[in-house]
């Protein structure tokens, strides 16, 4: 392709470019979100949680089992994190329509509420 | 004493809060149940009203199994039936007595002289030997010495004596005939001198006649004087002949009645010594008088009456033959009775040769027979014997303890003693007895007393001596002496929070309390809490018992969650802290997020416990309880947010 034939291009040529650089530059943003965040301290948490409000963290755990779920709350899950032998109660917002399942893995973009809530702001399969 | 429980059906509440507690009883069951409590009292505590019947069932097998005398003898009657013949028994004790007498001798040293010596006369006496006037004096003989011996008991001289008298009649009565046939010849030629007169007075009379038609007045007067002494000496004569025939007479009668006399006295004593059971004595005297009377006397004419009773039933016409052959029978009887004995005895049957022995003892007591028995089987029937009666009289008192030991002790002496028919009848009687004294105790507690009374006699009358009757009215007039204090001291303990003390007195408190519903209600719970932690103290040492500790700390934290002041309890709970002391640990910390509300905290928590004891009741409840919880404070955050 020459410079002719991108002086050639419509207008709205240019917008479905320019819409789809935007979406790759969201998607690298956002895989930088997990990347940048720390594992979760499942064990540390444990012991004291009111030494990790606010935080946030990549918690990467399997689904164990579903303790409660409103549908306009969400829902209380307890996972087994990663090299943790124990589990881990989260809640995931109602917003995030995700489909859940038991033995499913996924890696979650967490952060600590008040009270020691582990709030998932994100999630997805791995 | 019975007044005081009349108001005290509560306890019936008091007791059900008890099953209850012990886990027999669902709790939310209570109320219906105890509405129903009497009318099942009176189908799940009550003895069976068979008592009685299984008394009196004991009663006539213990009669039976104890009765140490033989079916023969019939003390109610006083007879001894042989062979269809009834003789005299006496009565029971006495009978007894010369029983035991028997026992406890032994056999006499001298009884094989004694008895050789009467074989001797028997054989003398034989038929079969034709004895002669030699042979019987020989045996007669013989009776003296047999005499002599202690076992005899002087019969032998009334047999000797009972011929001589025979002998001394005959005697006599040789002499009378030769004085009467003296008197014969006198009165034989007495009647010819009568005769001879007679006729001479005769032809007197034919003179006179003929010579009164030629002669004179005057000469007939002088021949009536002749005539007339004529007629004198004749009647004179004739009243020497007729006192000649008298004194023949009554020799005649004199002999003849001497002969029955001696035949009467002979017949008499052979009865008597029938009657007695000297039947060796009776063969003996029997045999002489085969001997010594002809044969045409040989029917019995005295003793039919106590014949008659001897031999019940029977029309025979009775002889000396008969008599004899009946004692040869009873000597051959004994003979066979004692073969029995000895032979049961060799086997280990005691108590069938108990009854034999019993049964030869009387029929051959005078007789030799008997002395085959030796000395240590004696013993062992005495022993035997009295432990029989002993154990009748037990049964008759109806002392059950005592005659399961007696049992032993007959077992002991008599291999072939029902012992274990006799142990499951006792048994039964004492399990009847025991579960009437058990509803009558459930019926003192729920305050029936009609109906406690009733299993009480009941009980008292299977088993008098029940030791758990005393028990019961221990056990009442303990609690009626505690019903006066009661009030008092259950203020006190619950005071104090003792709840384990007014468990432990509840009984007594309950009585005291009957009218006082504000403690009753305090009591029953009391009552309730405790039993609970009673039974969740047993459930948890026993999972511990199996490794099962966390399982036995959960059980044991209701038992707390109950009643935390609990000392029995709380020891449990000490000893099992160490084994689960990380799990206790994160329920503790899960209990205390939970009280702050740190729900996260918490959940976080029952969970990680739960991973260490996946089965936790505890944990199951808190995740439940906790998560929810988290969900709600979770909506409040988001709904804060969108404000």
């Amino acid at each position: 392709m020459n410079i002719n034939q991108l002086r050639d291009l419509k207008p709205w040529h240019y917008g479905l470019l320019g819409g789809f650089f935007l979406g790759l530059i969201l998607l690298v943003l956002k895989g930088d979100a997990y990347a940048k965040l720390d594992p979760f301290p499942a064990a540390q948490f444990s012991q004291s949680p009111a030494d990790f409000l606010g935080n946030q963290y990549v918690l990467r755990a399997q689904i164990d089992s579903q303790l409660q779920w409103d549908p306009k709350v969400g829902r209380i899950l307890a996972v087994l994190p990663d090299r943790s032998p124990h589990r881990l109660p989260i809640f995931i917002p109602a917003n995030q329509q995700e489909n859940v399942l038991n033995g499913q893995r996924y890696e979650m973009l967490i952060s600590v509420q008040v009270g020691g809530l582990v709030y998932v702001e994100d999630l997805r399969k791995y | 004493m019975w007044k005081i429980y009349v108001n005290i059906s509560w306890v019936q509440i008091v007791v059900v809060t008890c099953a209850v507690a012990q886990g027999y009883v669902p709790s939310n069951a209570l109320p219906n149940q105890s509405q129903t409590q009497n009318t099942q009292m009176g189908y799940g505590f009550s003895a069976p009203s068979s008592g009685s019947f299984e008394s009196e069932t004991f009663q006539k097998m213990a009669l039976n199994a104890f009765d140490p005398t033989s079916d023969s003898m019939d003390f109610q009657e006083g007879s001894f039936q042989w062979k269809g013949r009834s003789f005299q028994l006496a009565n029971q004790r006495v009978f007894r007595a010369r029983f035991e007498r028997f026992l406890l001798a032994s056999p006499a040293e001298d009884v094989f002289a004694y008895g050789q010596v009467l074989q001797q006369v028997e054989e003398l006496l034989s038929v079969g030997n034709l004895p002669d006037a030699e042979t019987l004096s020989q045996a007669w003989n013989l009776l003296f010495k047999a005499s002599e011996y202690d076992r005899d008991g002087g019969n032998a001289s009334i047999v000797a004596n009972q011929v001589f008298n025979a002998w001394r009649i005959r005697q006599e009565m040789r002499g009378k005939a030769i004085t009467e046939v003296e008197l014969q010849r006198v009165r034989s030629v007495q009647q010819e001198i009568v005769a001879n007169r007679n006729r001479v007075v005769e032809r007197l009379k034919e003179q006179k006649i003929r010579e009164t038609v030629t002669k004179e007045k005057n000469a007939a007067v002088t021949k009536e004087i002749d005539s007339s002494q004529s007629g004198q000496e004749a009647y004179f004569r004739a009243l020497d002949l007729a006192e000649t025939e008298a004194k023949i007479a009554l020799l005649e009668s004199q002999a003849a009645a001497t002969a029955i006399q001696a035949k009467l006295q002979f017949q008499s004593q052979i009865v008597s010594f029938m009657m007695q059971r000297r039947f060796h004595h009776a063969q003996i005297l029997a045999s002489f008088y085969q001997l010594l009377f002809k044969g045409s006397q040989q029917k019995l004419e005295v003793g039919k009456e106590e014949l008659n009773a001897f031999i019940p039933n029977s029309d025979l016409s009775f002889t000396v033959d008969s008599l004899l052959f009946m004692a040869r029978e009873a000597i051959n009887d004994v003979r066979v009775g004692v073969d029995a004995v000895l032979t049961a005895e060799s086997e280990g049957r005691r108590l069938i040769a108990l009854e034999r022995v019993q049964e030869t003892f009387f029929l051959g007591e005078h007789l030799l027979e008997l002395d085959r028995i030796p000395t240590h089987q004696r013993r062992q029937f005495l022993d035997l014997y009295r432990s029989m009666l002993e154990a009748q009289e037990l049964a008759n008192v109806k002392d059950y303890q005592g005659l399961r030991e007696m049992i032993g002790t007959l077992e002991a002496l008599a291999q072939d003693f029902p012992a274990g028919r006799m142990r499951a009848s006792i048994d039964s009687a004492m399990s009847v007895s025991d579960m009437a004294v058990f509803a009558a105790a459930q019926y003192r507690n729920a305050g029936d007393i009609k109906s406690a009374r009733e299993e009480l006699a009941n009980a008292i009358k299977v088993w008098p001596t029940n030791p758990t009757i005393r028990d019961f009215q221990t056990e009442t007039n303990r609690l009626a002496t505690a019903s006066s204090q009661g009030v008092q001291i259950f203020d006190d303990l619950l005071k104090r929070g003792d709840r384990r003390g007014i468990y432990t007195n509840r009984m007594e408190l309950g009585f005291s309390l009957a009218n006082d519903d504000q403690r009753k209600q305090e009591l029953m719970q009391v009552v309730d809490v405790i039993a609970r932690v009673d039974l969740l103290i047993a459930q948890s040492e026993e999972m511990a018992n199996q490794g099962d500790y966390f399982a036995a700390w959960e059980l044991i934290q209701l038992a707390f969650e109950a009643d935390a002041d609990d000392a029995p309890m709380n020891r449990v709970r000490a000893k099992l802290a160490p084994r689960v002391a990380k799990f206790v640990g994160l329920l503790d910390r899960a209990a205390d997020a939970e009280a702050e509300n740190r729900y996260a905290a918490a959940l976080n928590n029952y969970l990680i416990a739960q991973d260490i004891y996946p089965a936790s009741r505890i944990c199951r409840i808190g995740i439940e309880r906790v998560s929810q919880s988290v969900l709600n404070m979770a909506a409040d955050q988001m709904h804060a947010n969108h404000l």
